[in-house]
């Protein structure tokens, strides 16, 4: 791994802070979250604007997206690094999407002051250009890195990654969509290339660490795991990266107790994701880059 | 990231406190309060919605649920489309339906059921086609379903792993109703390739749900397990 000469004078004269402290707990404050960064995401929340109502047999009264923007305002207040992230398909599930054409959950979103979200398989479910429509009400950008839309109306429309600077840090997001073809229906998907996955993301990950990233997270759609192992899941293209540190996914509608670790290429730790569906959870990930060595053995999730 | 060199890192790492990252999956529980502001902007989107939605449309005594390898809902739905189209009369009868599990996107709440639900059960605009398959594709259908582990059907069933019809046909193709979905490629279901003729009916899968349903008052319940 080739040293960043910031980070490793970062790192040590944290480690001397580090030192410094007692060994105890102490009082946290603001300050000293300035090195921390959150991570809030979400996968798979289908137009679920309002919470499940009361009978429902699985979720009553659980969701809705009204609530999930108190606890964001609540940790924004407390926490100065925050990146709230989703994981694709935020269209299709509830008379709103058929109403608005995802109009809403597009506006929504961009009052929780969403940084960055990936397209999932049913945002293509009123076609490239009922996207291209509701897209016009997003704040934020649509990362794709291995679909390919030059030929169709989406070129130009999403980015393949973006950079965030937190609290002195660069952390590098991009978004990888699953196969297509047996998925959607060709008419709405048109020419869109189709690019292999984990090729991509490798590449894209390569890519971010030149740029000089402290952290590559990659937001899938691919799903977290299928019997078949010839499927790309997220495990399987953790198992297959060089340079993603966390993997946030979607599609499988997977409820995780805790995010699960994988070993990369290099028997490096990845972390992966998923809230299952309908934004009835919101995941929380807080790094504290004092500490952090992501892609170690030594990482540690509490 | 920052990756010191291994000594540095290991020397570091050593004196270093264990916390390195802390996760939490926050459950978004009746007790969290909703946000006024975003409450507010979403209700007029809301009243308009509900004006065409919260139609009372019929009633269940049960909660309907989608479970592989059947269940009730399951059931519902491919009997509510079998049913549909058996009262349209075309030139055949239809033998059975297939749909996909997949396909059904929510359960069915205990009590009123509004128009809404039937849009949340099915919120696709897909649409219902018969597909004429030549009598061969049944095993194949049958490879699918053991594969898949179970999809909704209609006036068919599997037992021990061979799909029998309800109604026996003495030609050698049989008519499947399904959706333009499936027939078009979703979700794998090759043997819709060989089929020999394929009528489009225009007809929203949902339509169908919401005229079999106000039909039915009470939504019928079947809890049978049709694939075993």
């Amino acid at each position: 791994m080739k040293r960043r000469s910031f980070l490793e004078k970062f790192t040590l004269s944290a480690a001397g802070i580090m030192l410094m402290k007692p060994s105890f707990a102490i009082q946290e404050t603001y300050s000293d979250r300035t090195n921390r960064l959150v991570i809030l995401h979400t996968n798979d929340t289908h137009s679920n604007i309002d919470p499940f109502p009361d009978n429902h047999s699985k979720y009553p009264g659980m969701g809705g997206i009204a609530k999930r923007y108190s606890i964001v305002k609540q940790i924004r207040a407390e926490e100065p690094n925050v990146l709230l992230l989703d994981s694709g398909d935020v269209f299709q599930g509830t008379p709103y999407f058929n109403t608005f054409n995802g109009v809403l959950e597009m506006k929504c979103m961009s009052k929780l002051g969403y940084d960055a979200c990936t397209m999932g398989n049913h945002d293509f479910d009123i076609g490239m250009d009922g996207f291209l429509k509701a897209k016009k009400y997003a704040g934020f950008p649509f990362l794709c890195a291995n679909y390919d839309f030059s030929k169709t109306i989406l070129k130009g429309e999403t980015q393949v990654f973006k950079i965030f600077k937190k609290g002195g840090l660069k952390i590098g997001v991009f978004g990888i969509g699953v196969e297509l073809n047996g998925l959607v229906p060709r008419l709405a998907y048109g020419d869109t290339i189709y690019n292999d996955p984990i090729e991509i993301a490798n590449d894209t990950a390569a890519q971010m660490k030149k740029e000089k990233c402290d952290l590559v997270i990659c937001l899938s759609h691919l799903g977290f795991e299928y019997q078949d192992n010839k499927i790309v899941s997220d495990k399987v293209l953790a198992r297959n990266s060089s340079d993603i540190d966390i993997i946030l996914g979607g599609h499988t509608h997977t409820f995780l107790d805790k995010p699960v670790i994988e070993k990369n290429k290099a028997k490096k730790n990845v972390l992966i994701n998923q809230v299952g569906w309908a934004g009835v959870q919101l995941g929380r990930i807080d790094i504290d880059f004092n500490t952090v060595k992501i892609g170690s053995e030594n990482l540690i999730i509490h | 990231m920052f990756f010191v060199s291994g000594i540095l890192a290991a020397s570091f790492l050593s004196c270093a406190p264990q916390l390195k990252i802390t996760t939490k999956q926050i459950h978004l529980d009746n007790d969290i309060a909703a946000d006024n502001d975003l409450s507010n902007f979403i209700r007029p989107y809301s009243d308009e919605m509900d004006v065409q939605m919260n139609i009372k449309i019929a009633e269940s005594k049960n909660n309907f649920i989608v479970t592989r390898p059947g269940s009730n809902l399951m059931n519902w739905m491919a009997d509510a489309v079998f049913s549909h189209q058996t009262k349209n009369k075309r030139l055949s009868q239809p033998t059975f339906c297939l749909l996909n599990t997949g396909g059904i996107r929510s359960s069915i709440g205990k009590g009123d059921v509004k128009l809404k639900d039937i849009y949340k059960v099915m919120p696709f605009d897909n649409s219902i086609v018969w597909v004429k398959l030549p009598l061969t594709t049944l095993d194949k259908i049958s490879a699918y379903l053991n594969k898949s582990g179970g999809e909704p059907i209609s006036n068919i069933q599997m037992r021990a792993g061979k799909l029998i019809f309800n109604t026996p046909v003495e030609t050698d193709f049989f008519w499947v109703i399904t959706s333009d979905y499936l027939c078009q490629g979703g979700d794998h279901m090759d043997f819709f390739k060989e089929s020999i003729e394929v009528i489009e009916t225009k007809t929203l899968i949902r339509d169908a749900l919401v005229e079999e349903a106000k039909l039915q008052k009470v939504l019928i319940n079947d809890t049978t397990i049709r694939i075993q």
